[in-house]
C-alpha cells in the first residue's frame, strides 16, 4: 500500500480551509478587536462572553449548534438551500467550522495588541491631520503587529487542526469534505498506517515551517 | 490686538474630572505659558484645543473661524507631546511628513522647502534616513516638533516639552522654542509644571489649579503679584506672611502675627484687593526674596521697613545667593553673587534686612 496522489487531497482541502478561515478571522476578528479595546459601551461584557464561548465549549456542542443554524431543516439552511447555495455537508461548512472556533483566538490577541498601542500614538497622529480609516492602517495595525501575527498563527493551526465541529457539520466524504485530521482518524480506524503516518508527517513539517517563518520574520520586523 | 485663539467659557467633563469657564485670548506673536502641577488638567487643555476632546460648553475660536466642534484633522493645529511619539517603525523623515502624505501633498514644494529649512534649523538634516529607536532624548523631541509644525499650523501646542531632558539638552530645546516662536510666527501654548521654565519662555501665563485657571497674566506680574496663596505657594513665594490689616491715619498696614513687625504704608493697589474682602482682614503678604533687601548697615531711605535677624544658611546658585535668616520670622533674601563676595557674610552673623513699601504684596485671596 502506498501514499498515493489522490491521498493528498485532504491536505490540499485543510490548507484552503485554513486560510479561507483565516481571512474571515481576520477581517471579522481585526474590527471587532479593535471595537472592544478601545470603546465603551452598554452590554460589553455580555458580548466579550459570547465572542469568547467558542474558545471554551467543546466542539461538538459548537457543531451542534452550527447544525442547528445550517441544517437541512433550520430557516437559514432551508432558506440557502432554496437560492441553490447548501453549505451542509460541503467544504464550506469546514470553512464555517473553522471560523467559528478560530474567531476567539485571533479576537483575543488582537484585543491585547491593540490594547498595548499607546492611545496617544493614535490622538497625535489625528493631530497631524489623519483620519480614522488612516491611522488604523498606518499606526494601530502596525504598532499592534505583533500581537496580530500571534492571532493569525493560532487562528490558522487552530483551523487546520479543526476535527470535531467540522466532522459534525461536514461530514467525512472522500474527495469532497475530508480534511487532514478526519482522513488521519479514518485511516487510523481503517488500520491504514502508511496513510496516517504520511498525512501526520506532512502537516507536522508543514505546521513547523510555518512557525519557524513567522517568528523569524516577526523577529525582522522588530529591528 | 491681532487675536490668534480665543477661548470662551469652556467647560469639558471627563470623567470626574472637569475643566471649568477657560477664557483665554492670545496673539500670534504670544508665548502662551500654562502652569499647574500633575493632574490640573494641562494635558486636556491641550488636547481640547486641538479637538481630541469634545466640550460640553463654550466657544474656540481659531484665526475667527470657530472651531469647537471640528474634529482635530481640520483644525490645523500642531501638538507635540511629553514623550516624542515618533512612530517606531518610520524613519524620521516619514514621521516628520506622516500628516503630509495620502493627501497628494508629497511632493507639495512648500512642504518640501520648510521641511529642508525645519531640519536645517532644528539640526536634524543627518537623521532624515535613520529610526526612532537611535536617537537621543532630545533629537526625537526635535523631530516631534518639526513634526508638528512642517504644515506650518498657526498655532503650536507643547505638552511638557522639555520635562524629559536632561538640563544641558533642555537649555538648548528652550532656545529652540524661543526662535521657532520668533521665525515660524506661530503662537505657541506650552503647558509645563515648571514656573522657572515658564518666566523664561512666557509672554503670558495662565495658572491652573483643578481645571480652572486661577491666574492668568505677564509672568512677571505673576510671579511679584500672586492672586491667591494657592498661586503664590506654587511659583515658590518666598517670604509669606501671615498677618492683619490695620487702618492707621487713612493708611493700611500689615502687622505680623506672631512678630512683632509692622509693614506699610501699603501700596494702594493693595487697597482694592482688600476691600474687595472687608469680611476678614486677616491676610497673607508676600515678600519676593530679590525684594527682600539686607546689608550690614540699616537702610538709607527712611521709608524702609527695617529689622535685625541673624544668618543661619547661606546657599549659592548659578546667578545669587540665597540667604536664610532667622530673627522675627524666617526670611530669605536672595543677593546678587557680587553682592555677595562683597559682604563676605558668613552663619551666625547679625544683618540688618529691610524691604521698601511698594514691594509689600497682599495675597487678595487666601
Amino acid at each position: 500500500m502506498y501514499f498515493q496522489i489522490n491521498d493528498w487531497f485532504p491536505v490540499f482541502l485543510s490548507l484552503r480551509v485554513a486560510f479561507i478561515a483565516l481571512a474571515a478571522v481576520t477581517c471579522f476578528g481585526l474590527p471587532v478587536a479593535r471595537l472592544m479595546a478601545r470603546r465603551e459601551f452598554h452590554g460589553k461584557d455580555l458580548l466579550e462572553a459570547a465572542i469568547t464561548l467558542p474558545l471554551v465549549l467543546p466542539p461538538s456542542v459548537i457543531g451542534y449548534g452550527l447544525l442547528m443554524l445550517i441544517g437541512k431543516n433550520s430557516i437559514l439552511g432551508k432558506t440557502l438551500t432554496e437560492l441553490g447555495l447548501t453549505l451542509i455537508f460541503t467544504w464550506w461548512a469546514a470553512v464555517l467550522a473553522s471560523t467559528v472556533v478560530a474567531f476567539p483566538l485571533m479576537y483575543q490577541s488582537a484585543k491585547a495588541a491593540f490594547k498595548s498601542v499607546d492611545i496617544n500614538y493614535e490622538k497625535a497622529a489625528r493631530t497631524l491631520g489623519a483620519g480614522e480609516i488612516k491611522i488604523f492602517f498606518t499606526i494601530t495595525l502596525p504598532l499592534a503587529w505583533p500581537g496580530i501575527i500571534a492571532g493569525l498563527v493560532l487562528s490558522f493551526a487552530r483551523g487546520l487542526g479543526e476535527f470535531g465541529a467540522t466532522l459534525m457539520v461536514a461530514g467525512n466524504i472522500p474527495g469532497q469534505t475530508q480534511t487532514v485530521p478526519m482522513a488521519i482518524y479514518f485511516a487510523v480506524n481503517a488500520g491504514d498506517n502508511v496513510t496516517a503516518r504520511t498525512l501526520v508527517a506532512i502537516i507536522t513539517v508543514f505546521s513547523f515551517l510555518v512557525i519557524f517563518w513567522v517568528n523569524r520574520w516577526a523577529k525582522r520586523q522588530n529591528h | 490686538m491681532n487675536t490668534l485663539l480665543e477661548i470662551s467659557g469652556l467647560h469639558l467633563n471627563a470623567g470626574k474630572f472637569a475643566l471649568k469657564n477657560i477664557n483665554i485670548s492670545m496673539a500670534r506673536s504670544d508665548y502662551f505659558m500654562v502652569l499647574g502641577p500633575t493632574g490640573c488638567g494641562k494635558t486636556l487643555l491641550l488636547e481640547t484645543i486641538a479637538g481630541l476632546y469634545m466640550p460640553a460648553g463654550g466657544a474656540i475660536i481659531l484665526q475667527g473661524r470657530d472651531i469647537t466642534r471640528l474634529p482635530p484633522e481640520q483644525r490645523s493645529i500642531g501638538l507635540a507631546y511629553q514623550d516624542s511619539l515618533l512612530y517606531p517603525f518610520l524613519t524620521v523623515k516619514e514621521n516628520i511628513l506622516f500628516g503630509s502624505r495620502g493627501r497628494g501633498k508629497a511632493g507639495d514644494p512648500q512642504i518640501r522647502r520648510h521641511l529642508e529649512q525645519l531640519v536645517e534649523a532644528m539640526n536634524i538634516s543627518g537623521l532624515l534616513d535613520r529610526y526612532p529607536a537611535g536617537l537621543s532624548g532630545g533629537e526625537r523631541q526635535r523631530v516631534s516638533l518639526a513634526r508638528a509644525i512642517v504644515k506650518r499650523p498657526p498655532l503650536l501646542l507643547l505638552d511638557e516639552p522639555l520635562s524629559a531632558l536632561d538640563p544641558r539638552t533642555r537649555g538648548a530645546m528652550q532656545e529652540l522654542l524661543r526662535q521657532i516662536h520668533l521665525r515660524e510666527g506661530l503662537g505657541i501654548i506650552h503647558v509645563t509644571h515648571d514656573f522657572t521654565e515658564a518666566m523664561q519662555l512666557g509672554t503670558c501665563m495662565a495658572v491652573l489649579k483643578n481645571g480652572a485657571i486661577e491666574q492668568r497674566g505677564a509672568p512677571c506680574d505673576i510671579f511679584f503679584h500672586p492672586a491667591t496663596v494657592y498661586v503664590a505657594g506654587f511659583l515658590q513665594g518666598e517670604n509669606l506672611l501671615a498677618g492683619t490689616i490695620l487702618t492707621i491715619n487713612g493708611r493700611r498696614w500689615f502687622r505680623q502675627d506672631n512678630g512683632p513687625l509692622l509693614f506699610g504704608p501699603l501700596p494702594l493697589d493693595c487697597g482694592a484687593a482688600i476691600a474687595d474682602n472687608p469680611g476678614s482682614q486677616k491676610r497673607k503678604m508676600l515678600i519676593r526674596a530679590g525684594n527682600l533687601r539686607l546689608g550690614r548697615q540699616p537702610p538709607e531711605s527712611a521709608n524702609s521697613i527695617s529689622w535685625t535677624a541673624s544668618v543661619s544658611r547661606i546657599a549659592l546658585n548659578r546667578t545669587h545667593a540665597d540667604v536664610y535668616c532667622h530673627g522675627s520670622g524666617n526670611w530669605q533674601a536672595s543677593l546678587s553673587l557680587a553682592r555677595w563676595r562683597e559682604l563676605q557674610l558668613s552663619a551666625g552673623e547679625r544683618v540688618n534686612l529691610w524691604v521698601n513699601p511698594e514691594n509689600l504684596h497682599i495675597i487678595p485671596e487666601n
